[in-house]
């Protein structure tokens, strides 16, 4: 129950698809969403394969909540080999795809091989549609999402579609929903576009099967209570993640000028308040009564959004302090179909060179134009499309390139803890603050200063918690990360009619994230990529109340040490034979 | 007095909370495509909210071939046992739905099951003068 145990394999090459069944022991084993899909993905996609040829596979995954009315449970997965880390990549967006893919009676979607001319897919419960999408390929994200509506004539389907980016293999491409959700880290739009998928529709109309469902309307009751007590939710609901600017310049830990002063003078102009007045409307994923969706309206810009992440890279970082600058940079990404993040971060080190001045014309002129070349792979921006690394590379500047793993850095300076560098150096898809957050609690005084031990215990039980809870799927903002309240056990457990503890949960957490780390092992990577760039381990911070702090090689060795020997890894970062048998994966491990 | 239900575009945040609740309520499933209020996305910042309003027009009783939907008490209904799901009043009218298998058609009855459940309180049942 709350299942459908149902796979969906879709052959792009002979445009044919077929159903599978979802053995029960995995879904005890993996739970369902990220854990499900990583699980199908480790064993089914072999070592060394081109990200961007037919061999990898994409897929999309929904959990055993989603298409419920547990609050806030309309997110999904995706999991595929990343063209921008060459490793293990997931991505979770919000909106309503997940809900409806769910309803369409699927757990997960299997995209295999590529197309040989451009596709529109369709999904229409069980009814699979390869449509010739042409005519739409070449359109930007909002555009495509319209056409696709009016194409299948449905005004109730759920789109997932690439812009150009995504088109011309751009590695950290973005996939769209609901014109400006997007699953963007790690180039899955330039997944899509190597099989010359330009859009994945959905319309789904099953009963959601649910075990007890006066029980789940019980339950969800009681988890809105849990929700709404979080004093996080609050200011949420009211300004969205932008309201963050100012807590993170006050504690000295924003991005300003390519991850170098940690503090501006004054984020009046970009803070919560300032972004208060271009707000058009409120928006919400399906299912969550938090609503944390803000819709930029103002000049002609259109979006939900600016997020947290999007204003701290593309404005202090690339010293811009211009909110609607930044809103403008932030629509060309969602119509390029573009990771912001990404985006933002490589583009800070790259300004902060001598190579773009302003002598190149007006700051906020040359970004423009770069974000357009690099969509389109003009120029130099055939070099930017490429990623952090190859441009880290090419203008040598890898010692301050943002990233980690080849993927760039998001909007809070790692230097301001342990516990966030460790975060950042050991999440599983590359630099990512969506793994695990201890910082909240270290400035809260939770471990002494020099308590490395409970720090990285902390960061590693929160990413198996993660992966859990983006295995159930339900929303993070909303719950807060990881298995923090006995309510997820419960909502889990009269959906599904079986019986979860979060012990059990966590447990599939690790699995999880074990097996992220086997397949990313199987691709090269050890202990000597899980260390934050030199500037990070060299230099202090240049401003602000934690001027001069920085995270020394000693430290991270350090952190990594314990880590690895936690988790059951050899001190190389491999995970070791016995935590593969505790765990009962041997048969995701191949020689 | 007839009863009808009203939205308000502003504070409706699309979260379709409203949908399943109906599903529920009427249907006794947890399945929004048999709600009788949809929500859809229309563009980038619209929304677009579809629900029987107990409009003047009177299209959906104009249409019917079998006589299923008619005023009762001041109130436009559907009788189930009459409705073949033809979809004619879908057609004349986008506020009516038919269920997926289009067994027959859906349409709000005003019990005010959403009007509880929505978290923006957007929705309201209200009364104006007798439909004739």
């Amino acid at each position: 129950m709350a299942r459908f145990h149902r796979l969906l394999r879709i052959d792009l090459q002979a445009q044919s698809s077929t159903i599978e069944e979802i053995p029960a022991h995995f879904e005890k084993m993996f739970l369902g969403g990220k854990g499900l899909a990583t699980a199908y993905f480790v064993n089914e996609v072999p070592p060394g394969i081109d990200p961007l040829g037919p061999e990898n596979k994409f897929i999309v995954a929904t959990g055993p909540l989603n298409g419920t009315i547990a609050p806030a449970s309309s997110r999904f997965e995706i999991v595929t080999k990343s063209p921008l880390t060459g490793i293990y990549l997931d991505c979770n967006s919000g909106g309503h795809f997940g809900q409806d893919l769910k309803a369409a009676g699927f757990d997960l979607l299997i995209l295999e091989k590529s197309s040989d001319k451009p596709v529109l897919l369709y999904i229409d419960n069980d009814n699979v549609s390869f449509i010739d999408a042409s005519l739409i390929w070449g359109k930007k994200v909002y555009e495509t999402e319209k056409l696709v509506r009016e194409l299948i004539e449905a005004p109730e389907i759920r789109v997932l579609s690439i812009g150009p980016a995504g088109e011309n293999l751009v590695r950290f491409a973005s996939l769209s929903n609901d014109f400006s959700r997007n699953a963007a880290r790690g180039g899955s739009g330039a997944v899509f576009g190597s099989k010359k998928v330009k859009a994945l529709a959905v319309r789904g109309s099953c009963d959601i099967p649910v075990a007890d469902l006066k029980a789940l309307r019980k339950s969800s009751e009681k988890a809105k209570t849990v929700i709404f007590n979080n004093p996080w939710v609050e200011g949420q609901r009211k300004y969205g993640t932008v309201r963050s600017v100012g807590i993170v310049n006050e504690l000295g830990f924003l991005p300003v000028n390519n991850f170098t002063d940690g503090v501006v003078p004054s984020v009046e102009s970009i803070n919560e308040i300032s972004y208060e007045k271009s707000i058009g409307k409120i928006l919400s994923c399906g299912e969550c009564p938090v609503a944390c969706s803000k819709g930029y309206s103002r000049h002609g810009v259109q979006m939900e959004g600016p997020e947290f992440e999007t204003v701290g890279l593309f404005g202090p970082n690339l010293g811009v302090m211009d909110p609607d600058e930044i809103a403008r940079f932030n629509l060309s990404c969602n119509q390029y179909g573009m990771d912001t993040i990404t985006a933002g971060s490589m583009l800070g080190a790259l300004l902060d060179t001598e190579i773009f001045t302003e002598k190149n014309g007006r700051k906020v002129d040359i970004i423009e134009d770069l974000l357009k070349k690099t969509a389109t792979r003009t120029g130099v921006g055939n070099l930017l499309a490429e990623g952090p690394v190859q441009v880290g590379e090419h203008f040598k500047i890898m010692d301050k390139m943002p990233q980690i793993k080849g993927l760039g850095f998001p909007a809070y300076d790692p230097r301001v803890s342990y516990g966030t560098s460790l975060a950042y150096m050991t999440a599983d898809r590359g630099a990512c603050h969506l793994r695990s957050w201890p910082v909240g609690r270290e400035f809260g005084g939770m471990w002494a200063e020099d308590d490395i031990e409970g720090r990285v215990e902390f960061v590693k039980n929160q990413q198996d918690e993660k992966a859990a809870e983006e295995s159930l799927i339900v929303c993070q903002f909303v719950y807060g990360i990881g298995l923090l309240d006995e309510i997820l056990a419960e909502l889990l457990s009269v959906s599904t009619g079986e019986n979860w503890t979060l012990a059990d949960m966590k447990t599939a957490g690790e699995r999880c994230w074990t097996l992220s780390r086997l397949f990313s092992c199987r691709e090269g990577i050890s202990r000597k990529d899980d260390y934050l760039p030199e500037k990070f381990s060299n230099e202090g911070i240049r401003k602000g109340p934690l001027k001069g702090k920085l995270m020394s090689r000693k430290i991270q060795d350090i952190m990594l040490d314990k880590y690895y020997s936690l988790r059951g890894w050899d001190e190389n970062g491999v995970p070791g034979e016995e935590l593969i048998k505790r765990l009962g994966l041997e048969e995701w491990v191949h020689d | 007095m007839t009863k009808y239900l009203t939205l308000d575009t502003e504070r409706c945040t699309g979260c379709r909370i409203c949908e399943s609740t109906c599903a529920i309520t009427t249907e006794g499933v947890l399945n929004r495509a048999k709600s009788r209020i949809h929500i859809y996305r229309k563009d980038v910042l619209i929304l677009n909210q579809l629900f029987c309003d107990q409009c003047d027009e009177h299209l959906c009783i104009d249409v019917c071939p079998t006589g299923a939907i008619s005023l009762k008490n001041c109130q436009v209904r559907i009788d189930r046992s009459l409705c073949d799901g033809c979809g004619k009043c879908a057609r004349a009218c986008n506020k009516i739905f038919l269920t997926p298998e289009e067994h027959f058609a859906l349409m709000c009855i005003q019990c005010g099951a959403c009007v509880k459940t929505c978290p923006e309180n957007a929705l309201e049942i209200k009364e104006k003068e007798c439909l004739k």
